[in-house]
């Protein structure tokens, strides 16, 4: 029988859209398209056209250690050329953000592959050898997950997710990362992610209204779908935390629970 | 040993009325300037203190190290005729009243709360009470 | 009569079955002849580097921590006289002949494995590690007629700053096991082998590295008392399943995702062959048309959830070649699994807790070690007792040269100087083999 994921329980809106990001099956919107070269550039780890570093020589086919898995496990492009392993970090506005750091890991690991990800207070950053990541960075910057006023591009001092927004509805930076264009309502990156001035400007574009991200986050709030209100989701917490319990307590015990 | 040095803090001694506002949107230097000097010409306001999310005059740490941060809300700005350099995002004010009048205060928050509906956008909270100490205590008198 | 009526075949690194319905029973390491053979040498290997201690000697540079000694520097030829040093240890160590004692020169290395009898006549396993080194001091004062004021620079550059220090702190004699002080409580010495020892042990074999590492740590779980009585089938499927590739499981997921698959699609298959096998099925159907999975035999499922973790492992792990991604894939793995059925990740949700404290300590946040520096007797990995390490291992097995803290640079006498003993190298097929001797006799 072949077997179909179900990912997550629920049928509220932060719920659906929780199974939506983790299903690889969804092709994710593309709402802007940040060029390779200024993601590149936010990143900030090589310039644009700059050769890629490589920590270890290239892998060879046959030259690698006699192991079956490696013969089964193909290698994903920057580990074939050895490149250095860089990353890209994400912080994500307790104010509705589309998506929040938790759920950035449980769709990473869905989407992608050869990947190293992990989850801390309001960010999430993903290492990858380097060629790869760009690639997914630009996926990520340009698609459905990213606001630019509620997701900020940060490798250090992140601080802000929880902080109340600016009165242009931007997501706190004390470094100041991006701005607000006021002519063209858009926001703009003017430093990279460890705040060293860019030598351009780059546009991210418009953030998404209110309503429109209520509709598209995968948080739940007191003040939007709490998650008490949705019965799945509270019975699987339920579920699991009991049966942890009784795993860890006589797991021989437990049958058809 | 040297006697012990005065507070620098000015406190009144007894503990009056203070207004707490805090904002639903962190506010700009702009905005900040301007409701200041519109609760400036309010009588009886003994001092205001403000809080907020910190703006670091140089990126601390990371790769950029060293850097001025160049934070466009981080400035001077002008309240009552005099510079005031800030280096916050404002999200909060506590207004100590120099009232022992009920009527008189109740016409003061009036003053405040116009002066707060005119200048802040997004909407805040208002609760008066007693938020900071108004006398010295040990900790004033602490070595640096 | 065997006691529990699961039956398995075991596969071998590739996928190959070379032993069928074995009763569970059989890969026991109370019954598993093997497995007490690999327990044992264990105990008893050790390697001496006569290099370094040549190269201590003349420079008076030993016991590590920068500390030089001079004026008393001595210039032997050590490594020339290997021949003559070993066939002194042998005569040292060995008890009688034909006990099974062995001393080997291998390049710049002596391999002793110190007989049963010394060990049994004791009860602590550091004997393999005192019997060799005493042996190996007096061995080069004989040799090289050492006057009795330079005796004890030959002292520690052999045994290192012991017993100034609690471990055997740059000493030229290494053996597997850490000194029983290191160990975080009762039953832990077979936890505390660090990964790349392993990795080195298999020659970067991943399957074979996970296949040992589940024997060290569920050996340690029978010898912690955490695996007596009804725990004890758990702690054996889980050894199957996950350690010896039994019913070709785990070998089977990995290939089927290994070309172009993610964490997900590894939960995916595994749910597939957990429905398929009968371990798991629908309990209710929820309105979102969730369906809650159950299953009357928990100990089993976490057994296929443990197989699942170095599935995934292997897959997003192999595919970056680079073993940073280890707890962070252990972490998410366990979560996506348990949203996935409803039912507890590897270890019933201690594996998941782990993967959290792993990921922090394991990346630069405090220092960093790389997760190659892992063991079961860590404090944060002691939780997850015998699932967890094999995972560690599989991904420190894959990784292509991306870690400072390495094997090679780490553990690279292991590789050298066991890493041909079918015991440590090829633990499949060495307890596959024994287990069907077993299998006749319940």
């Amino acid at each position: 029988m072949a077997y179909k994921r179900q990912f997550y329980p629920g049928e509220s809106i932060p719920a659906k859209n929780r199974k939506r990001y983790m299903d690889p099956k969804v092709k994710l919107k593309k709402l802007r398209d940040v060029s390779q070269d200024d993601v590149v550039r936010i990143m900030g780890h090589r310039n644009p056209g700059e050769d890629y570093k490589s920590i270890h020589p290239p892998i060879e086919e046959g030259k690698e250690p006699d192991c079956p898995i490696r013969k089964l496990v193909t290698p994903i492009e920057g580990a074939k050329h050895g490149d250095r392993v860089r990353y890209i970090q994400f912080t994500d506005s307790v104010y509705f953000a589309p998506i929040s750091p938790y759920q950035r890991a449980w769709m990473y690991l869905s989407r992608y592959r050869g990947i190293d990800t992990g989850t801390l207070s309001g960010r999430q950053i993903i290492e990858v050898r380097e060629r790869d990541l760009e690639r997914m960075a630009k996926e990520m910057i340009d698609n459905e997950t990213f606001d630019p006023a509620l997701t900020g591009i940060r490798g250090a001092t992140v601080h802000g997710h929880a902080c109340r927004l600016d009165e242009n509805g931007l997501m706190f930076d004390g470094w100041q990362r991006y701005v607000w264009d006021a002519q063209k309502k858009e926001v703009v990156y003017v430093k990279d992610q460890v705040a060293i001035p860019l030598d351009r400007r780059i546009s991210v574009g418009k953030p998404a209204s209110m309503s429109d991200l209520k509709k598209r986050t995968t948080i739940f709030r007191a003040d939007g779908v709490d998650m008490r209100d949705d019965k799945e989701v509270t019975e699987y917490g339920l579920r699991i935390h009991k049966l942890r319990t009784l795993g860890g307590y006589q797991p021989w015990k437990v049958k058809g629970e | 040993m040297s006697a012990p040095a005065k507070p620098t803090a000015d406190y009144a001694g007894k503990p009056l009325p203070e207004v707490q506002i805090i904002t639903n949107r962190l506010l700009s230097a702009e905005t900040t300037e301007k409701l200041l000097n519109a609760l400036d010409v309010i009588p009886d306001i003994r001092q205001i203190n403000m809080t907020g999310e910190s703006l670091p005059k140089m990126i601390n740490s990371g790769p950029g190290k060293g850097h001025e941060n160049n934070h466009t809300e981080r400035r001077v700005i002008h309240v009552g005729g005099q510079e005031v350099e800030l280096r916050y995002l404002v999200g909060g004010f506590y207004i100590e009243l120099d009232v022992e009048d009920e009527e008189i205060l109740e016409a003061r928050l009036d003053q405040i709360k116009a002066a707060c509906n005119e200048h802040i956008e997004h909407g805040y909270s208002l609760q008066v009470g007693r938020y900071s100490k108004y006398r010295p205590t040990l900790h004033d008198y602490r070595s640096a | 009569m065997p006691k529990y009526e699961d039956v398995i075949d075991l596969y071998d690194d590739n996928g190959k079955r070379i032993a069928k319905d074995i009763p569970l029973e059989a890969i026991s390491p109370l019954r598993n002849n093997a497995i007490k053979e690999i327990v044992s040498l264990t105990k008893r290997t050790v390697a001496v580097s006569l290099g370094g201690i040549e190269k201590a000697l003349k420079t008076g540079s030993m016991t590590g921590g920068g500390v030089i000694i001079q004026g008393k520097e001595l210039d032997l030829p050590i490594v020339k006289s290997a021949e003559k040093i070993a066939a002194a240890i042998k005569e040292k160590v060995q008890v009688y002949d034909g006990d099974g004692t062995v001393v080997k020169v291998k390049g710049n290395n002596i391999i002793v494995v110190v007989p049963e009898e010394r060990l049994n006549a004791g009860i602590e396993y550091t004997t393999g590690f005192t019997a060799t080194a005493a042996a190996t001091t007096e061995a080069i004062i004989d040799l090289f007629d050492v006057p009795m004021y330079k005796a004890n620079m030959v002292k520690a550059a052999v045994w290192g700053r012991y017993p100034q220090t609690i471990t055997f702190q740059g000493a030229n004699v290494k053996s597997i096991l850490e000194v029983p002080q290191n160990n975080e409580g009762a039953g832990f010495a077979l936890r505390n082998i660090m990964a790349n020892h392993v990795v080195s042990l298999v020659n970067r074999n991943a399957m074979q590295g996970v296949a040992l590492s589940a024997i060290y740590e569920q050996c340690g779980s029978f010898e912690m008392g955490d695996a007596i009585g009804n725990f004890e089938r758990g702690a054996l499927l889980a050894l199957a399943y996950e350690g010896l590739n039994a019913n070709n499981l785990l070998y089977s997921l990995v290939k089927k995702n290994g070309k172009t698959g993610t964490v997900g699609t590894v939960i995916e298959s595994l749910m597939e062959r957990a429905i398929d096998d009968g371990v798991i099925h629908v309990k209710k159907t929820l309105p979102s048309g969730y369906k809650v999975y159950t299953t009357d035999d928990l100990p089993k499922w976490n057994a296929y959830a443990s197989a699942g973790m170095v599935a995934a492992v292997m897959v997003n792990v192999g595919a970056a070649r680079a073993a940073q991604g280890v707890p962070g894939t252990i972490l998410y793995y366990n979560d996506l699994l348990e949203h996935e059925s409803a039912l507890p990740g590897a270890d019933y949700g201690r594996s998941e807790g782990v993967g959290v404290g792993m990921s922090f300590f394991s990346h630069s946040i405090y220092g960093g070690g790389g997760p190659g520096l892992f063991h079961g007797n860590h404090v944060v990995t002691r939780h997850a007792k015998g699932v967890l390490i094999p995972a560690v291992t599989a991904g420190n097995c894959l990784d292509g040269g991306t870690q400072t803290f390495s094997a090679e640079a780490t553990s690279g006498l292991y590789k050298e100087v066991f890493g041909d003993m079918e015991a440590f190298s090829k633990p499949m097929q060495f307890v596959a083999a024994e287990a069907k001797k077993v299998k006749k006799k319940l």
